[in-house]
């Protein structure tokens, strides 16, 4: 089977934690201080969530990696500018405790911790999560700031409700100049970093590239090809952001080419499901969590496939040598297949 | 659930009465170590009230359909003693039915489809021939007994946490909190919270074996 060779855990999370600060910055220059103390809270109560939990595991500390700061910088990105802290602590404290350490750490988990504590915060405080400042806006740090601050409902859940093209222009919708998350919607710099950690091999280009062609054709498709409202849907939801940071992530990812491939359309095909069928306001975070027990569930299945394949080539092999004939075809495939 | 989980029976041992209920209501507690019956725990135990009515149901269904079923001779095949212990507990169901809707005519229609399902819990399918039938009558109805306080207990005690935490309110009485877990009252929230308990109990159960070794 087509077993690829990965990177080192920290290192693909230290090309995610470069990849991310710069969204992380655009978002402060956004959205002002207060974006700013969202991610430095986000991060902080991750690190201590994860060496508390260490600790209680009788682990040590030089088990911390990389991946938790990856951790709590996606969620923050993920927030709107005005969501209260606790919010984020409680993602945090989820992501963390609930889908890394209640599965026996980082290597067993089945979930992507950041796109499940989106999704458990957003059920818990939905009009917290869900409501969004303009931006440019700089809300205030303290509560009552954020109660003068007027809140709109994100870009992607007014074009999944007028099913139209949507106000502003195609730069701002490339940079992320509308209402969503504080971190998210920076497609033209995202599409960088895709490319950036693809060349690093953080990121698999397979399953990206497949789940992406799947989105954008199947958007098109579903839009008749108004350009303008195909934008603006790939644009917002956390569609480009979800496909590298939460789908691509390495825990949840098969290993082999084959599933990857498989796991990049199974993917596509529910986020474009959840997006036009069932009008959800971030698709990709459903189709994460659906997809990425199966992804795990493929490898498994891949690889006694391809032995099911082995043996039979094998069996070819036998039988034409027997026959006196020379089986390099035969072996050359079976060896390609056994790498 | 994990076979090796499940309890033999402890009929050949005279543990004492306080061993009798420790183990039944907490070491083989039959929610958060055994996990016997969760699915109505996680569906319906929401709210302090729905645990009452899930609790009484449980306990009355189980109980007597079990009591009965201790009477059908061992030497019946299984297959065949199962679809007897079904049969009993439907006969009890009806009763317990009529019973339940003239006290509290909400709890019916609050547990659902699963009042019915609780016939067939895994207490009276599964375990009646692990733990329970195989022992002497008295054993047999204390482990019996307290078996189903101790899941009884644990139901209220997530009810009530469970509505806490998601609408704020014990038993529909406001309390003031400063935030709201309001997917806890969702299925998934309760298999979180309920793997919550799990912990800690084990987390209780380790700290108590550490301290008497």
């Amino acid at each position: 089977m087509n077993m690829i060779n990965t990177k080192s855990e920290n290192s693909i999370s230290a090309d995610m934690l470069i990849a991310l600060l710069v969204p992380a910055v655009i978002a402060v220059y956004y959205y002002g201080a207060r974006a700013a103390v969202i991610i430095v809270v986000s991060v902080i109560v991750c690190i201590f969530t994860d060496l508390i939990c260490f600790k209680l595991r009788g682990k040590s500390a030089s088990d911390f990696d990389v991946s938790t700061i990856v951790t709590g910088l996606t969620i923050s990105l993920m927030m709107s500018a005005a969501v209260p802290y606790y919010a984020v602590i409680t993602a945090d404290v989820f992501a963390i405790i609930i889908c890394k350490h209640a599965f026996g750490g980082r290597k067993n988990a089945i979930f992507n911790g950041a796109a499940a504590a989106f999704l458990f915060t957003s059920i818990c405080f939905p009009s917290e999560m869900l409501n969004y400042p303009r931006p440019s806006v700089h809300i205030g740090l303290s509560s009552d700031a954020v109660l003068n601050t007027a809140l709109f409902p994100s870009m992607s859940k007014s074009v999944a409700l007028s099913n139209d093209a949507v106000s502003g222009s195609f730069i701002d919708l490339l940079v992320g100049k509308f209402c969503g998350p504080m971190g998210t919607g920076f497609t033209i710099l995202f599409l960088i970093s895709a490319v950036f950690l693809m060349l690093r091999r953080s990121v698999s280009a397979i399953a990206f590239c497949s789940q992406f062609v799947v989105v954008v054709v199947g958007t098109l498709i579903y839009c008749k090809f108004n350009l303008s409202y195909a934008m603006a849907v790939l644009c917002s939801g956390m569609i480009i952001f979800g496909m590298i940071f939460l789908s691509c992530d390495y825990t949840t990812m098969p290993k082999t080419r084959s599933s990857r491939f498989i796991f990049g359309l199974l993917t596509g095909v529910l986020t474009l499901i959840f997006r036009f069928y069932a009008g959800a306001e971030n698709p990709i975070i459903y189709a994460i969590i659906i997809a990425a027990p199966i992804g795990i569930e493929l490898d498994k299945k891949m690889i006694s496939f391809s032995k099911i394949i082995s043996e039979y080539q094998a069996k070819k092999a036998s039988v034409v040598s027997k026959n006196g004939a020379t089986p390099n075809t035969d072996e050359s495939g079976l060896n390609n297949e056994q790498q | 659930m994990n076979s090796n989980n499940i309890p033999k029976s402890n009929n050949q041992k005279n543990d004492s009465l306080g061993s009798v209920i420790y183990n039944a209501m907490v070491r083989n507690n039959h929610i958060l170590v055994l996990g016997t019956a969760i699915a109505p725990v996680i569906v319906i135990a929401n709210t302090l009230k729905n645990a009452a009515y899930l609790a009484l149901t449980f306990s009355v269904i189980t109980f007597f359909t079990m009591l009965l079923s201790s009477f059908i001779p061992q030497r019946v095949v299984y297959t065949v003693r199962v679809i007897i212990y079904i049969a009993i507990g439907s006969l009890v169901y009806v009763p317990t039915a009529i019973i339940i809707s003239a006290l509290f005519p909400q709890a019916i229609q609050n547990m659902g489809i699963y009042f019915p399902l609780l016939i067939t819990n895994s207490f009276i399918i599964f375990h009646s021939d692990t733990m329970f039938l195989t022992e002497k009558k008295g054993r047999m109805i204390l482990d019996l007994i307290f078996g189903i306080i101790g899941y009884d207990i644990i139901v209220l005690l997530f009810g009530l946490v469970r509505e806490i935490f998601s609408t704020g309110e014990i038993n529909g009485n406001v309390i003031a909190l400063p935030m709201l877990f309001k997917a806890f009252y969702q299925p998934f929230g309760g298999f979180i919270l309920l793997g919550i308990f799990a912990a800690v109990l084990r987390g209780i159960l380790l700290l108590i074996k550490k301290i008497s070794n």
